[in-house]
């Protein structure tokens, strides 16, 4: 049992209380929508892969929507949202100060898992024929990209476990908005 | 039993005859086609082109003469296929009988299949978001021979148990003085249930040089989802570490 303390209990802004996640989400996107972009779509990404890698297996063609829109489209979307995030992150120094260590090597895992990424979707794909360049840059990796785009989701998973990175930043993200009200009632 | 089709280029006329029945059994579209350099047509294997013939003209410089080598080309329906080893839904079986299959049902289009296959062959559609290859018509075998080995004219394709098949491949290898590809000589992916007999060698219809086992990046791709272990037990460790930091904390 937690011992009694008379530490002071942590403050939070006024109105915490009153806000429940939804409010938080939304204040989210309207601070930064690029930001709260990047981190859903890491998410979505995150969890339909694991989905598609874990319980394909079980789940078979129920997961066709969740790859073709979820994995293929939004992450599509991720593409431009993460080139926008980056481009942001080299001109404002605002956002290069709170930027760790940690969190450079998960853009070089995003990077490669970009990559690979596109060179698994351009397979077959018609608007490949129109980017002949692309193409070629990708055909030295197209063998081996189902396997690095899998192998480095897991290595990521597990470096950002371990130093911590973003997997552990985004468990305690989640766990703080989700607590956010209950903790701000008890110590408002 | 296993069975196999042999697949003898020497005896090929061209006459496609093999592409028209594995469409008309299939049901499968034709393609919009258009001239090109090659009489091979349609140039590439499609989701709705299971099966067609390479047309390769060859100049003997020293002599002048030119040869037609045509060549039934598709799926090799491979005794350790890569294609099913790097599905992540199942969707890809390779029956005792010899046939691979997908089973469009499970499919989700990832194109796994396409990057791990070493002769490229899974054809994606953006339509239909799905994969398809050549099945061998697994619906037909063993009862029946697939459709393009009852098309074709000039015995050119044999279908039959595969021992007897093998045997049928030495023979003519001894006739011819070339190579067995698929088996005996060569062995792509622990050997293929669509044997080629050739009277040259095997780069020179273009068939690509396989290695005999899956490649070692598949099996990795397969157990590297082991890494969550460890990857869970050091969240935990570094949850516990600082559970007890703030407890340390909070006495303080």
């Amino acid at each position: 049992m937690p011992k009694e303390t008379n530490a002071p209990r942590k403050k939070y802004p006024p109105k915490v209380a009153e806000t429940g996640t939804r409010t938080i989400i939304k204040g989210m996107f309207q601070v930064s929508l690029l930001d709260s972009a990047f981190h859903l779509l890491m998410a979505i990404l995150l969890i339909t892969g694991l989905l598609i890698d874990l319980l394909g297996s079980w789940l078979g063609g129920w997961l066709f929507w969740i790859r073709q829109v979820a994995h293929g489209y939004l992450g599509t979307l991720f593409v431009i949202i993460f080139i926008l995030y980056i481009l942001k992150a080299l001109v404002s120094k605002k956002m290069r100060t709170v930027l760790t260590a940690t969190n450079y090597v998960d853009f070089l895992f995003y990077i490669a898992l970009i990559i690979t990424g596109i060179s698994i979707a351009s397979a077959n794909a018609p608007w490949i024929t129109y980017i002949p360049e692309l193409a070629e840059a990708l055909a030295p990796i197209a063998a081996y990209a189902p396997t690095i785009h899998i192998v480095g989701t897991y290595v990521w998973i597990l470096f950002s476990t371990i130093f911590p990175g973003g997997i552990l930043h985004g468990l305690a993200t989640a766990y703080l908005i989700s607590h956010l009200k209950k903790r701000s009632e008890r110590g408002a | 039993m296993e069975y196999a089709v042999l697949v003898d280029p020497d005896k090929c006329i061209g006459c496609r005859g093999c592409q028209v029945s594995c469409k008309r059994w299939n049901d499968r579209p034709g393609e919009e086609t258009s001239f090109s350099n090659e009489w091979t047509n349609p140039l590439e294997l499609s989701f709705n082109t299971y099966t067609h013939i390479k047309f390769e003209l060859e100049h003997n410089d020293t002599t002048d003469e030119t040869k037609w080598r045509f060549i039934n080309w598709r799926c090799m329906h491979c005794q350790e296929p890569a294609c099913a080893e790097a599905c992540p839904v199942n969707a890809i079986t390779k029956f005792e009988e010899g046939p691979v299959v997908v089973d469009q049902t499970r499919c989700i289009g990832c194109k796994f299949c396409i990057s791990a296959c070493p002769f490229e062959i899974p054809k994606f559609d953006v339509e239909t978001g799905k994969v398809s290859k050549c099945h061998m018509c697994y619906d037909r075998v063993p009862s029946k021979e697939p459709a393009c080995v009852q098309a074709c004219p000039t015995d050119a394709l044999v279908f039959g148990p595969k021992e007897k098949i093998l045997q049928l491949a030495k023979d003519r290898k001894a006739e011819l003085g070339g190579t067995i590809y698929g088996d005996v000589d060569n062995k792509p992916l622990g050997g293929t249930s669509f044997i080629y007999v050739l009277d040259a060698e095997a780069s020179t219809y273009g068939l690509p040089e396989v290695g005999e086992s899956l490649p070692a990046t598949l099996p990795v791709m397969r157990y590297s989802k082991w890494l969550l272990i460890p990857a869970a037990a050091g969240g935990l460790l570094y949850l516990a570490a600082w559970r007890n930091s703030r407890m340390k904390e909070k006495e303080k």
